[in-house]
């Protein structure tokens, strides 16, 4: 139980001032003559039955009436933050919001979503303690704190409003650790409210352990995680895979537009209308569901031959999610996929370049561009797309440029240097080289799920089983001293030391690193310990793994080369979208800071964005109680589920439960306490008379 | 007679020497007096015609009657004659209590006192038992202005202490009075009341008039106390220590009981019961007393 003034509950033990009084009435007693003693001991061994039951029953009303009285002046709050507000008002309260886009999940009949239940759930419950002091807002979008006045900003700001993107709680919570040192906030309640989504989350996150020793040693801070776990039961999600311009198979004077697109949930219709709008223009296609996830390969749609670049949008019908019911794109001439091999012996990246310069679609044109180290200079780092350094890792100036494109959202593979070098980059360096044997080793473990080495769209597996290694180069960790390969005992081991998080994609049969990932803000870094020579790996005899790679990773920098790119809302690049007219938008009038959380269609003649949410937010998994609880393990938390539409209240005063209990406690009493009614014959007993004449 | 003890109060005794003792039921007595008799007498108060036998005095032969029916009748007239008031005072310890005013005891006394005074003036031999469980004390009707001294003084004396003996008393004073007497019984009554039933039928039996003054205090009957008490027993048993609140309900349904069972006793036995509250004076309990039992105008 939850109270507003909880000092009063200091007066609880005057609960037992009946029982006081009665024993004391017992010992205050006087004596007194009596005659009449048989009816007296009579009445006594009668009295021990009933007549003490209904004594014990009136010294329980009087209790039940004080406590009542207590309880009710205590201002008792009903909710299932139970104990959350006890002892009183905290002295900060920050409230984590999860704006990401599940969070848009909706009761069809009122529209009320997920984020906006919640919100006015949390200012209800604010008000309710009488809470108006300012509160620190962190919302997903931009976890920087902001301070609202009262309560009732957060129901109208523009940071609490619906998103496309996904949510980092981890980074939320480190946000608001920050804060808290930096502020010296005192007793502190953290709320949080999240539909405990899994890629929000991220449990997996080491992150979390340096959270929960650090939250531990906080003291006054307690944590209420106001929770909508309730999956949706009749929602459709659309994923535009690709679009492409081409021109028409059957007629070389006529253009069209190529959607691949997946339509995945559940729902009762059968069959459902797609509303195509491609710059304005709309048609509608009725899709037939097949199962739970439906896919169009090669929609074709005709367009205006002299529109090479433009924008549109793929729309569901309405359902408990809107902010999955559109995909947006945009698209321009293809761009040339430029990649560029900086590599100290041209013959051992050859596998390499043969396999970028192979062009996997149609009319689609590969360059690639060979040079050696000293030839840098000659980088046009504005239209390459993949950069292939096979040298000692660059320092200095060369690094800072090499850095600026990978967080402008291009990719770069490391190969090791034909001499081992003590040059390092993002907190890694190259070892010295290790043979193995004639016979080579296989490679272990490697992820499957995601990244270069995922499997293909069928769902097939790529051929890493097949390939053999026979001398690789040791990835070292800068901080850690020591070398990395080997250090772990799955494939999934990861290090937050560096910059970027650092994963590993690929194990030799010796746990030796063959393929690593850094995932810096916008492109990404991979580090291969090996060469595609027959010398070292067997990568450019079996060519088809190499091949697959390497076109995944110069389709990942591509997006951001060309005139149309389609990013996720909520990313770093989409930050681009900020001073680019907005064309088409999940909001009506998006707030211009909030923009790049918005999925949408910005740009104009000259570059087209087009942002959607991240794939991750259409998973649907949500995180268990229990595994909340074990992130949270060792701190002051508590956790509410709630339903959207419940109207259940957080914290509501039920003061007047209380009243109306005392009320009943007292009447009680009184009922108890009312003497017998008099039978007849009392009156003949009280008044004398003559019984026989 | 002049009243020497304080519980004769000259001003009551004053009131009431106008109305006379009469017992309900005919009394056996020696000389002439006030009451009526089982025989037939010389009073001026006629009774019936009987048929002349041989050896009937020829003197109360009527002879109106034997004019107008030509048989002889005999004209018989009511005997009056005194009675035997014996007066029965429980002297248990529960006659003493006494809530703010007088104690049972004295009311007992100043009841019993001027009865006695008042038989005595009206010529009624008087005897008194005290009841109780060490005093008991029995003196023998006689009707003298020297016997109600003793009587008055013996009163006067009495203690109550200890458990009753009103039962024994009554059973007692039925066999020892050998003739039909008025018994006035002053007690509380606190016995059992089967065994009180047998004393009444006891007295009855032996065609005594059977009066009792029932000597209750309102307090008795309505336990209106409002906080625990230590009820010390004034017949010497063992104090209680009780919550009023807890058990007031019992006991009034305790006497309630009792006083039921009390009506129906006095009834059968035909026993003329009094009950009293000693909030009353006893001057009007008495002259009440004494105007009910005034022969009816005939």
């Amino acid at each position: 139980m939850a109270f507003l003034n909880p000092l009063w509950l200091l007066a609880l033990p005057l609960i037992a001032l009946p029982i006081v009084i009665h024993l004391l009435n017992q010992r205050r007693h006087r004596s007194i003559s009596w005659g009449a003693m048989q009816f007296l001991l009579t009445a006594k061994r009668m009295n021990r039955g009933m007549a003490r039951l209904k004594q014990i029953l009136i010294m329980a009303a009087r209790m039940a009436a004080i406590a009542g009285l207590i309880f009710a002046v205590s201002r008792p709050l009903s909710s299932g933050w139970v104990g959350s507000i006890t002892g009183g008002q905290p002295e900060s309260i920050i409230v984590l919001l999860d704006r990401s886009a599940s969070m848009q999940q909706q009761q069809t009949t009122t529209g009320e979503s997920k984020l906006k239940s919640g919100l006015a759930k949390i200012v209800a419950a604010l008000q309710t303690m009488g809470y108006q002091r300012p509160l620190v807002l962190i919302e997903s979008g931009q976890p920087t704190p902001l301070v609202l006045e009262r309560p009732a900003d957060l129901l109208d700001h523009p940071r609490t409003g619906p998103t496309e993107s996904s949510a980092d709680i981890p980074a939320m919570l480190q946000a608001a650790l920050d804060y808290v040192v930096q502020n010296q906030t005192g007793r502190t309640d953290v709320w949080l409210l999240s539909d405990a989504a899994i890629n929000d989350w991220s449990p997996d996150s080491s992150r979390w352990r340096g959270l929960q020793s650090s939250f531990a040693q906080r003291e006054g801070l307690r944590f209420q995680i106001l929770q909508y776990p309730e999956p949706p039961t009749q929602n459709l999600t659309i994923t535009l895979d690709q679009v492409r311009r081409q021109v028409a198979p059957d007629n070389a004077n006529a253009a069209e537009l190529v959607l691949d697109l997946t339509v995945q949930g559940r729902s009762s219709n059968t069959t459902v209308p797609l509303a195509f709008n491609i710059n304005g223009l709309r048609s509608v296609l009725n899709l037939e569901l097949r199962g739970e996830t439906t896919s169009l390969v090669g929609h074709r749609i005709p367009i205006d031959q002299e529109l090479a670049a433009g924008w549109g949008s793929v729309q569901l019908p309405y359902d408990e999610n809107e902010s999955d019911n559109t995909a947006y794109f945009a698209f321009a001439p293809e761009p040339v996929r430029r990649t560029v091999i900086v590599t100290e012996r041209p013959a051992h990246t050859r596998a390499i370049q043969l396999a970028a310069e192979t062009a996997p679609t149609p009319g689609v044109e590969h360059e690639v561009q060979v040079l050696s180290p000293e030839q840098t200079g000659l980088i046009d780092w504005q239209s390459t797309a993949l950069l292939v350094w096979q040298a000692p890792l660059p320092e200095s100036d060369l690094a800072r440029v090499m850095e600026n494109f990978l967080t402008s959202g291009r990719s770069i593979v490391f190969l090791p240097p034909t001499e081992p070098s003590s040059s390092q980059f993002a907190g890694w360096r190259w070892g010295d080289w290790s043979e193995i044997n004639r016979q080579g080793q296989a490679v272990r473990y490697w992820n499957s799920d995601e990244d270069l080495l995922a499997r293909t769209r069928n769902g097939q597996p790529l051929p890493v089983n097949d390939l053999r290694f026979y001398q690789y180069a040791q990835l070292q960790s800068v901080d850690a001293g020591a070398t990395e390969t080997g250090a772990g005992e799955t494939g999934a081991a990861s290090t937050q030391d560096s910059e970027w998080p650092a994963t590993t994609l690929a194990q030799l049969e010796n746990n030796a690193t063959l393929l690593q990932r850094c995932k810096t803000t916008g492109g990404t870094l991979y580090f291969l310990s090996t060469w595609p020579v027959g010398t070292h790996s067997s990568l450019d005899r079996e060519g088809i793994t190499l091949f697959v790679a390497i076109q995944r990773a110069i389709a990942q920098g591509i997006e951001t080369v060309g005139n149309a790119k389609s990013l996720a809302a909520g990313s770093a690049p989409a930050q681009v979208v900020q001073e680019l007219p907005q064309v088409l938008s999940a909001a009506a009038d998006p707030w211009l800071g909030g923009r790049s959380q918005r999925a949408g269609v910005y740009g104009d003649a000259s570059l087209w964005v087009a942002l959607n949410r991240p794939a991750a937010e259409d998973r649907g998994q949500n995180m268990g109680r229990g595994e909340i609880e074990s992130l949270l393990a060792g701190l002051d938390f508590q956790i509410v589920e709630d339903q959207v539409g419940s109207g259940r209240s957080l914290a509501s005063e039920v003061w007047r439960l209380f009243i109306l209990a005392m009320g009943l406690a007292l009447i009680a009493e009184a009922a108890l306490c009312l003497p017998p009614k008099a039978a007849p014959a009392a009156k003949a007993v009280n008044e004398p008379r003559r019984a026989a004449a | 007679m002049a009243a020497t003890h304080d519980f004769i109060e000259p001003r009551v005794i004053a009131r009431l020497k106008n109305l006379n003792l009469h017992a309900r039921l005919p009394m056996l007595g020696s000389v002439t007096g006030l009451h009526r008799s089982p025989h037939r007498g010389s009073s001026l108060e006629f009774a019936e015609y009987r048929k002349y036998v041989p050896g009937d005095d020829t003197r109360r032969l009527d002879w109106r009657a034997y004019g107008r029916s030509d048989r002889f009748y005999i004209k018989e007239f009511e005997a009056d004659t005194n009675l035997r008031l014996c007066l029965i005072v429980d002297t248990s310890g529960s006659m003493n209590y006494a809530r703010g005013g007088i104690s049972k005891l004295q009311f007992a006394r100043q009841l019993a006192g001027t009865l006695a005074y008042l038989a005595a003036w009206q010529g009624d031999a008087i005897g008194l038992y005290c009841a109780g469980q060490t005093f008991q004390r029995q003196i023998t009707p006689k009707r003298s202005a020297a016997h109600l001294r003793v009587i008055l003084d013996s009163l006067a004396s009495a203690t109550a202490t200890g458990e009753t003996g009103l039962v024994a008393a009554l059973h007692e004073a039925a066999e020892r009075i050998r003739q039909r007497a008025l018994v006035v019984v002053f007690s509380d009554l606190f016995v059992d009341p089967q065994e009180l039933s047998s004393a009444f039928q006891h007295l009855r039996f032996r065609k005594h008039d059977v009066v009792v003054f029932h000597l209750l205090e309102q307090a008795e009957i309505q336990f209106d106390f409002d906080r625990p008490m230590r009820f010390v027993d004034l017949e010497g048993g063992p104090a209680v220590l009780a919550d009023p609140s807890l058990v007031a309900t019992e006991y009034r349904q305790a006497i309630e009981g009792y006083l039921r069972d009390l009506q129906t006793i006095v009834r059968d036995a035909n026993v003329d019961y009094q009950r009293l509250d000693l909030e009353q004076h006893y001057g009007d309990v008495l002259a009440k007393f004494l105007l009910a039992r005034m022969p009816k105008r005939r």
